[in-house]
């Protein structure tokens, strides 16, 4: 997306423009206000007597509301700066907009104010591949609301457009008539509703229950809110508080209610493509931000466990005990042109739903959510073993069903060619790319836990570190590269390896699926010069077939796969390796205003200097977002080990001074501090050893 | 002659217990519109135990839509999302048990393997 774009955001209603609030909207490009992954505004225009405004600044007062400070005249010729103008526009059930215009002549001005309107409600599917309407579009005037509609058999979406000062309406926009006094103001409300979302309550037909007002949000006090109760962060390093406060506001953006959750929020995944619900990108971002908000992580599973799959349906790449890959709202979802309903094709987030609810309970000790969701756990571990095993040898594995609109790659590097053999060919399906094993295995194990503590199952727990057992030892054995001393990306068909080195690696170390003799290896390899750029780890190694350090999953670096890898390297003992990898993307982090892209430039640190944003990358984006969280927790080595909070930092140079305070947890609220290396050495000259 | 809705609720009752839906305590109530008719049935589960009525009680979860389209989705012939997004069912209150809900409902029927 253009940097240059303005976006603001609630829940999954979003409106992006230019920096004039202009919307001007092509099929293919992503500006509009969307709500529930349709487009319901492609045009938006403002003329004050037929010329467009000239932006002079763009105040983002919050994530959910912008200010816009307009003169007429295009360029730099000011056709009259005598007037000013000013939109001020908050989404909310759609948007509302403050328009002002100031005299500041001596003399009075009449002036012909025009907004322009007009919606092809496309589906955000249809944005992103170009897709024609097959429906029937209409605009009328009603009273004093202009409606544009668009219908398809018994599908209907509607935008309703009124404004608080007298309008001309007709099918095309609102035209105000308009005279100022010298040094004096104008100004109108403008309210746009959408209407026909469809769901939770909603209407099938626009009805405007709730009328204008429906346009106004509510959320600056819920985000005060969401701020206060978070831990508050100390330390030295200003732009780690910056980025941790970026972290904390993106994530309450993203925080998103399904109309199919009851009306609790979770992480969605980001803006603009992916504001609904997602199985594997929640369920990170939850695991992220357990330590900081833990609230989310109970939504989360309670929402995913209500629609965790039942049945074999092919369509949807829906198998029972699966948890679901993606929902969607849209007109292509609702003809079942797109398999979104929901889509369960990903072989990662059954497993690491078990994986949530573990670490879930270790921090907040709520066990009721545990018993309450003991069904869909074992269902989940079920999966593993009866459906995803799809060539019988032990592995989870994974090929689509839905062979026209399923996904290819199931697993979180997701495109087309991220799989590969170090010659850079593709190996056929199904596949078992080794993250999926490594999460199966932790899955076992915390869902042995969660059986043996919580459940009462001995029996089940025996089983379940049994296979759990038995899968590292076969892991160990059939995924290792023995001339390259690393973990194979994947097994292929014929049980050959699938043998180029990558960042997968870290997660398996996250996982504790790899043998302790073999961790020392793993990490010489991840903090190595094919793989650190000295930013982070790359998704694939400089040297590899398809390295590209700007292809998407096969060289880039992503900020959340570096946070669970350093999650990992905390996990085996490596903390200084840890506090690298956290360094190296803090201080990336700080190139962006503390807001984490998707993913940059796999480029050498010490070549651009700068990192690289990823062209198409989404932003923000959810497990972007929560990975300053998860560095914060693996730099001061936060680990929860019965009803205690175990604090062990380990700070990166640069860092002097860390302080977490009141965490939040089954301890009730306690508080993390460090002291970094420069600091104490700074103090006392040779005092290193005495660090905490 | 039974119908087919009549059909699903009665074998709902007669289960009894619906393992599937021991998470859920709550109450749906389906309107379902026949030409000109209304038809009401209400199904009160608690932790997985049904009970299902005609009685006209305080729901948490109720159902709009047209007999033809129940009859088909209990036939595993229609997605309950598919249909809200169509706007051929309404859902009032709690959506989320609606999604439980679909545990009872069978297999989509052309599609499954």
């Amino acid at each position: 997306m253009n940097d240059d774009l303005v976006k603001i955001l609630d829940g999954n209603t979003f409106a992006v423009s230019d920096s004039r609030g202009d919307i001007e909207a092509s099929l293919t490009d992503p500006t509009g206000l969307f709500s529930f992954d349709t487009r319901f505004l492609s045009t938006w225009i403002l003329t004050v007597n037929g010329q467009r405004l000239n932006p002079l600044s763009v105040d983002d007062l919050q994530y959910f509301e912008t200010r816009f400070f307009l003169v007429p005249g295009t360029g730099t010729v000011y056709v009259d700066a005598k007037l000013s103008v000013i939109r001020q526009r908050a989404v909310g059930n759609g948007f509302h907009e403050e328009l002002t215009i100031l005299n500041h002549d001596e003399e009075p001005v009449d002036l012909e104010v025009r907004i322009e309107a007009a919606s092809d409600f496309a589906d955000l599917f249809e944005v992103k591949d170009a897709l024609k309407k097959k429906g029937r579009y209409y605009a009328r005037v009603q009273g004093k609301r202009l409606v544009l509609g668009y219908e398809r058999e018994t599908f209907g979406r509607e935008t309703m457009i009124s404004a608080s000062a007298p309008a001309k309406l007709d099918e095309h926009g609102l035209t105000f008539k308009v005279r100022i006094e010298p040094h004096g103001e104008w100004t109108t409300d403008l309210e746009v509703v959408t209407a026909g979302a469809g769901v939770a309550g909603r209407f099938n037909r626009p009805k405007y229950l709730r009328g204008e007002r429906e346009a106004r949000p509510n959320m600056g006090r819920s985000l005060e809110r969401w701020l206060q109760d978070a831990p508050r962060l100390e330390s030295d390093s200003d732009s780690l508080k910056t980025t941790y406060r970026r972290s904390l506001v993106d994530l309450a953006a993203l925080r998103f209610s399904p109309p199919v959750s009851g009306g609790k929020s979770l992480p969605a995944a980001g803006l603009p493509w992916f504001m609904t619900m997602f199985g594997r990108d929640s369920i990170f971002t939850c695991l992220q931000a357990l330590p900081f908000t833990p609230e989310l992580a109970a939504t989360t599973l309670r929402a995913l466990g209500s629609w965790q799959g039942r049945h074999v349906d092919d369509f949807r790449d829906e198998d029972p005990g699966r948890i679901l890959h993606e929902i969607r709202y849209g007109e292509m979802t609702a003809f079942e042109e797109r398999p979104h309903s929901p889509y369960y094709g990903c072989a990662d987030a059954t497993a690491l739903y078990v994986v949530l609810l573990d670490e879930y309970e270790l921090w907040s000790g709520d066990r009721r959510l545990v018993r309450e969701l003991e069904a869909e756990a074992r269902a989940a571990l079920n999966w593993i073993d009866e459906y995803a095993d799809l060539m019988g040898n032990g592995y989870v594995w994974y090929r689509r069903r839905n062979e026209e609109t399923g996904l290819e790659n199931q697993c979180w590097k997701d495109s087309w060619d991220s799989i590969s053999y170090r010659d850079g060919r593709l190996p056929g399906f199904p596949r078992a790319t080794c993250e999926l094993q490594g999460y199966a295995y932790d899955s076992k194990m915390r869902g042995a836990r969660l059986a043996r503590e919580v459940w009462k199952d001995s029996t089940f727990a025996d089983a379940l570190e049994q296979q759990a057992a038995d899968l590292k030892r076969r892991f160990n054995r059939d995924y290792w590269v023995e001339d390259g001393e690393y973990f194979a990306l994947a097994l292929d068909t014929e049980g050959k390896q699938v043998d180029s080195l990558t960042s997968n690696n870290g997660h398996l170390l996250w996982s504790g699926i790899v043998d302790k003799s073999k961790a020392k290896a793993v990490v010489r390899q991840l903090m190595g010069p094919r793989l650190f750029s000295g930013w982070g780890v790359r998704t694939l190694a400089e040297g590899e077939g398809r390295y590209n350090p700007i292809g998407y999953h096969v060289g880039t670096v992503w900020p959340f796969d570096n946070s669970f890898i350093a999650w990992g390297l905390r996990r085996y003992g490596f903390k200084e390796e840890a506090a690298r990898i956290a360094a190296g993307i803090l201080d990336a982090a700080e190139f962006f205003q503390g807001r984490l892209p998707e993913a940059f430039g796999g480029y050498e640190r010490g070549v651009t200097k700068y990192p690289v944003q990823y062209p198409t990358a989404c932003s923000p984006q959810a497990w972007s977002t929560g990975t300053p969280l998860l560095l914060l927790r693996t730099m001061l080595g936060l680990e929860p080990v019965g009803d205690h909070l175990v604090v062990d930092p380990a700070l990166p140079e640069g860092i002097g001074l860390l302080a977490l305070l009141d965490i939040p947890g089954r301890w009730g609220r306690v508080d993390a501090f460090a002291r970094g290396r420069d600091l104490l050495e700074a103090l006392r000259p040779g005092a290193r050893a005495a660090r905490a | 002659m039974t119908d087919a809705t009549t059909a699903f609720f009665q074998a709902l009752e007669t289960r009894g217990h619906a393992p599937r839906l021991e998470r859920v305590t709550g109450v749906f109530r389906f309107d379902l519109t026949n030409g000109k008719r209304k038809e009401r049935w209400l199904v009160e589960v608690d932790k997985g135990n049904i009970k299902v009525s005609h009685r006209n009680a305080k729901a948490d979860c109720i159902v709009h839509v047209d007999k033809k389209v129940f009859e088909r989705m209990v036939a595993g012939e229609v997605n309950p999302l598919v249909a809200i997004l169509r706007g051929t069912l309404q859902v009032e209150g709690d959506a989320e048990l609606l999604a439980l809900f679909q545990r009872v409902l069978p297999a989509p029927a052309s599609r499954a393997s």
